[in-house]
């Protein structure tokens, strides 16, 4: 076990390490300079030899990396170039923004996903199931950017029941905070509820066939606690699975909600330090968000390995 | 003094088309406006929209226009820009009184100002900041202060500054960033990063920032001019979608909304809760040819063989080709101003008898066949890629089609055609200047042979003379003079087309009084508060 | 068995066809999906045919009309017929869709082969950088590919592809995997069978299913992503129609003329729906096991 530990986080270090250097390298490869982005209106050659100067372009791009590199184990991630904000202080800012978002979205996905894809387990070709599978399927072919703007439309526009956009900080106002959250919220949801209720009803199914649910029935339970009781359970551990590996959906997805809905979060301010090249935001917050996805994945290996030993022993990550 | 100037309202078309293109009386009509000349109540908090997140708040550092308006509430200049965009004192108690020879330029400073921590404002802290806008690296500040040698403390209430040469531009220039003095004090102790706590003089002071979000102030309990004030606190809020500005100020969540779209204003206008005002740009936008930029900005020109860079005739079959009022009707719903000069049309150095050349396809397929080219005409455009942009370049391709060019429109990310028009790798451009006070501000750059925004690689002596006379000419008449020849001279040579100038709009509740917006764009909420009753 | 005799005279191949077209016929939903992926294949191929007037013939007297008999699904901001230019559309989101594909597994597959096969340093320097690269969520990786590329469709389809090659990396190598452990492979290794051959005889025809499967996965996935980067201005560039050109610039016109919104949407919502019918039933086929 420990030899397993070792290995699979010295795996994950050196994915980070990767990724590090894809992230650096990647952005430095964005067409345009970003000393003229940074420059604005003032982009007379005075004005981006300063900006040069002041921000190390100049160096080659490897000396930059490894002054970065050094920044960041120290746990710093450098200043914005564009508000000279610190960028770690910003990200703190406006990570919880998107944490909530994505908590939402994911409550709304398990309430939508599981009694619908249990039903249609329990149903299995019946009309409910073909409604259900319908509806799953729908949700997966949905893009979520005009399921948006649709839903601004209806509920925004034509019938004013919604905010269109914004934020409200929780802590300032809680109710007015979760108002604007419901579109967005469903909006980001949708996908991964229709996931949750394919794999809900293709597990449920896969257990309702085993043979303790079998003599469970024949013990003469009725058929909804038989699917309550045992086959519900053991779905469930597949679900939770299935919420971690949509995690990076859920990044991506984000991204894009808060686009239409405005929400100043985390994905924001990725596409907008993009757009300004503001080259230390978009590292800091890129790497931010790939430590993430690499730590959870970890811990869901682990917690994995530790609940099924055999995927140790094939010594492969799923 | 009327300070808002409320657009006519253009009623809702009912029936077939969503919104046909309203009338193009939009402009800058003044209107007598009773309802913003209420008096205001003490006290209260406003919030504003802007369209951009401000980049750095430091007046040495700072390069974006939407910086400048929050700069507008909390530091001021040595001079500032009215109504008629003109420049007057604000810091300092008069315009500057400049030499014979035009190089040695004497400000005296106003007597009694505190910055807002208190500290007194002289001529040591004018000369502190200004040497601060030089030399700081990274300083934005750099080339506009370039012909400034020396700056020298006559005594505590006045400069005195050295000139490499005479430069007119320069009262325009210490009226926008370059003249913003920041509290020596606040200086010592922040240095490099005045940003993280920036204290002025101003109506009100920085109070917290939070970054992609907000930018807050409060009322400045040592700004000499307290008793003009209104506001407890003003509150910017960055929304950089139009149509989500113009949500925010309907549903009241924003009491005030800057630079709001086109598409956005019919719906407001018919709101009774709101008000809208505004102002013709000082800035400009049109198409700049790429005519001799083949290795670069200030890289020796050579001859492209496109064809709009060989021949001055087919430039002007390609102008003949478009129809601004339709651009304009079509694109912005008839809100802006069509125009063919670099200056605003409010802007006392505007040639007065300027006309602009109406569509002529016949004309233009008459040059096209004098200059003996081969129809269709291929050009590219480089634009950017907003949705509206994007239609302006369509409308042009129709538009030029009918005369024999076959327009490419190449949609290009920001940052990325600035690139490329700096290194010459475009055919023609689509962008177009916020604009500066002084006329030398949006032409110079662009036009000298030698100047740094040169994309179109243009060059002639004739034209470069005129220009460096015109900034080194004082006298306000002959400078207008030789501004109207320049603008001649540029627009026979056609190396920018110039198609319009936006109008800003700015939305705000029917309850907001006092807030001055004028042609600069920025908005000044010194008076500005809640009326009465 | 009742269809026994009519099989008698097939070959055991055949026969296995002829079953899972059976199975894959027997799913309604999954041949109505079918049926209209066919159709929106067809649709942009004949587009030029099928479209009323041009893509972008632009009528500045007919500038945002409801949907009306000359135009059945309304004009747009420029006054051309949103009709048309939804049928054109469908050529971005098919070129996409195919492209992109193509793209991911003729990149991912010998690198999975490869990983797989051989083990070792090479699949832990290639599983290494391949975890790095999974870090990224394909939508961001596809974005920020389009952005280095450049826009246009063929860039927006080359990013979206390459943001699906580390996880196709990852299925082939388990896949690839799980086969070499098999008897006739171990066999043929120990007859001295070179490895290209073994590749090619042995791994590669058994994971053809699978990589059918994720094609089908992968297929609507590229259609939505098209759209989205041209929505973003990262992918087809104007005045040529995409789908997702048309959505962003209907943004501004939302509340006052939503049909400039909707055509291009159900356009998206039902090709990429008919994909996912049409291969969920391929997988039911092809894969039992899969999710169904």
């Amino acid at each position: 076990m420990r030899s397993f530990l070792l290995r699979r986080t010295g795996a994950a270090l050196v994915a980070l390490w990767l990724a590090s250097v894809i992230v650096f390298f990647g952005v430095r490869a964005l067409p345009g300079d970003a000393a003229l982005a940074l420059a604005g209106e003032e982009r007379d050659p005075q004005s981006l030899a300063e900006i040069r100067e002041k921000y190390g372009l100049n160096d080659p791009v490897p000396v930059q990396y490894l002054r970065w590199a050094g920044l960041v184990l120290r746990g710093d991630l450098g200043e914005s170039v564009r508000t000279g904000l610190s960028v770690s202080d910003t990200i703190i800012d406006k990570l919880p923004i998107t944490l909530e978002l994505a908590v939402l979205s994911v409550l709304m996905a398990v309430l939508i996903g599981i009694p619908t894809g249990m039903i249609a387990a329990a149903r299995r070709g019946g009309p409910a199931d073909y409604v259900s599978n319908g509806i799953g399927l729908a949700g997966l072919s949905i893009p979520n950017f005009w399921l948006g703007l649709v839903l601004i439309l209806l509920f925004a526009i034509r019938v004013e029941v919604f905010p269109a956009s914004g934020y409200v900080p929780f802590l300032q106002d809680p109710i007015g905070n979760l108002y604007h959250m419901i579109l967005p919220a469903f909006v980001l949801g949708t996908a991964l509820a229709a996931v949750i209720m394919r794999q809900m009803r293709s597990s449920m199914l896969e257990s309702l066939d085993t043979d303790y649910v079998r003599t469970a029935r024949a013990k003469g339970l009725s058929e909804w606690s038989v699917i309550g009781r045992h086959a519900f359970r053991n779905s469930l551990i597949t679900v939770v699975t299935v919420i971690g590996l949509q995690l990076g959906g859920l990044i991506s997805g984000a991204v894009v909600t808060e686009q239409i809905f405005v929400i100043p979060g985390f994905g924001n301010l990725i596409v907008s330090a993009v757009f300004q090249r503001d080259l230390p935001m978009i590292q800091g917050a890129v790497l931010v968000a790939a430590a993430g996805y690499i730590v959870v994945n970890l811990l869901v290996d682990i917690v994995y390995s530790l609940l099924n030993p055999r995927i140790r022993i094939a010594g492969g990550a799923a | 003094m009327l300070v808002t100037l409320p657009v006519l309202a253009v009623t809702a078309c009912s029936g077939e088309p969503a919104s046909a293109p309203s009338g193009s009386d939009s402009g800058t009509d003044s209107q007598d406006s009773a309802q913003a000349d209420r008096p205001a109540a003490q006290g209260g908090e406003m919030v504003v929209a802007l369209a951009e997140e401000p980049d750095a708040l430091d007046p040495s550092l700072a390069r974006t226009f939407v910086g400048r308006i929050v700069f507008a509430n909390m530091c001021e200049k040595l001079y500032d820009t009215n109504a008629d965009l003109e420049v007057v004192p604000q810091l300092a108690a008069e315009l500057p009184e400049i030499s014979e020879d035009g190089t040695t330029v004497t400000i005296p400073i106003r007597e009694g100002i505190q910055f807002n921590d208190g500290t007194e404002l002289d001529a040591a802290a004018v000369k502190t900041s200004l040497e601060r806008h030089q030399n700081i690296t990274g300083s934005a500040r750099t080339s506009e202060l370039a012909p400034v040698q020396s700056v020298e403390v006559v005594d505590p209430l006045t400069v005195r500054l050295q000139l490499s040469q005479p430069f007119a531009p320069l009262t325009a220039v210490l009226a926008d960033r370059s003249g913003m003095i920041m509290s020596p004090a606040q200086l010592d102790k922040l240095g490099e990063n005045f940003a993280d706590d920036p204290v002025c003089v101003g109506p009100f002071e920085f109070v917290e920032r939070r970054a992609g979000d907000a930018i807050v102030l409060e009322r400045a309990e040592n700004y000499y001019d307290a008793d003009q004030v209104n506001l407890d606190r003003v509150t910017f809020s960055i929304i950089a979608q139009g149509p989500v500005r113009a949500a925010n100020l309907r549903s009241g969540e924003v009491d005030v909304a800057e630079r709001l779209d086109t598409t956005s204003l019919q719906e407001i206008e018919a709101d009774p809760n709101l008000r809208l005002t505004a102002a013709t740009s000082i800035g400009y936008q049109g198409i700049t040819i790429n005519v001799g930029n083949v290795r670069g900005v200030n890289q020796p020109f050579g001859q492209r063989d496109a064809p709009l860079a060989s021949d001055p005739r087919i430039r002007e079959a390609f102008e003949l080709s478009l129809d601004r009022e339709t651009i304009n009707q079509v694109v912005f719903n008839g809100r802006y101003q069509p125009g063919c000069s670099p200056l605003s049309p409010d802007s006392p150095f505007q040639p007065a008898d300027l006309e602009c050349s109406e569509r002529d396809v016949e004309a233009a397929r008459a040059l096209l066949e004098e200059a003996g080219v081969q129809t269709p005409v291929p050009v590219e455009l480089m634009l950017s890629t907003d949705p509206v942009t994007l239609r302006l370049g369509q409308v042009i391709q129709e538009m030029a089609k009918e005369v024999g060019f076959a327009v490419k429109v190449r949609p290009t990310e920001f940052v990325t055609s600035l690139d490329l028009a700096d290194q010459g790798k475009f055919d023609t451009f689509q962008i177009g200047w916020s604009g500066r006070i002084d006329p030398d501000g949006n032409i110079f750059d662009f036009h000298h042979s030698d100047g740094p925004l040169n994309y179109s690689g243009a060059h002639d002596p004739e034209v470069d003379e005129l220009l460096v006379q015109a900034r080194t000419t004082i006298d306000m008449a002959e400078r207008q003079q030789l501004y109207a020849d320049v603008i001649d001279a540029i627009t026979q040579r056609r190396n920018i087309i110039y198609l319009y100038h936006e109008n800003l709009f700015t939305g705000m509740g029917a309850d907001v009084v006092g807030l001055e917006f004028y042609g600069d764009g920025l908005l000044r909420l010194k008076t500005a508060g809640f009326a009465a009753d | 068995m009742s269809t026994a005799p009519a099989l008698l005279g097939l070959s055991p191949r055949a026969r296995r066809r002829r079953r899972m077209r059976r199975r894959f016929t027997a799913r309604k939903a999954a041949v109505i999906g079918g049926a209209l992926s066919l159709f929106f294949v067809l649709v942009a191929v004949f587009a030029p045919l099928l479209a009323p007037y041009g893509a972008a013939e632009s009528d500045f007297e007919m500038v945002l009309y409801s949907p009306s008999p000359t135009h059945p699904f309304g004009t747009d901001e420029l006054g051309r017929d949103i009709l048309s230019r939804v049928i054109i559309g469908a050529r971005a989101s098919m070129t996409a869709g195919a492209l992109a594909t193509l793209l991911a597994i003729v990149v991912a597959v010998p690198i999975g082969l490869v990983a797989g096969y051989y083990r070792g340093a090479v699949d832990m320097v290639i599983m290494r950088i391949n975890d790095a690269l999974l870090a990224f969520p394909f939508l961001v990786l596809a974005v920020g590919l389009a952005a280095i590329l450049g826009p246009s469709l063929v860039n927006a389809a080359l990013a979206i592809g390459l943001s699906a090659v580390p996880n196709l990396v990852r299925i082939t190598r388990a896949e690839v995997m799980g086969l070499r452990e098999e008897d006739y492979v171990d066999g043929a290794i120990a007859n001295g069978a070179n490895d290209l051959v073994i590749l090619r005889r042995h791994i590669l025809p058994n994971v053809v299913n699978t990589l059918l499967v994720q094609a089908t996965v992968l297929i609507p996935a590229a259609i939505i992503a098209e759209s989205l980067l041209s929505f973003l201005g990262l992918g087809v560039q104007p005045p040529a129609p995409s789908w997702g050109v048309m959505l962003s610039a209907a943004q501004p016109y939302i509340a006052q003329a939503p049909w400039l919104a909707l055509y291009p949407g159900i356009a998206i919502f039902v090709a990429t729906l008919s994909f996912n019918l049409f291969g969920d039933g391929l997988r039911d086929v092809l894969d039992p096991k899969a999710l169904g």
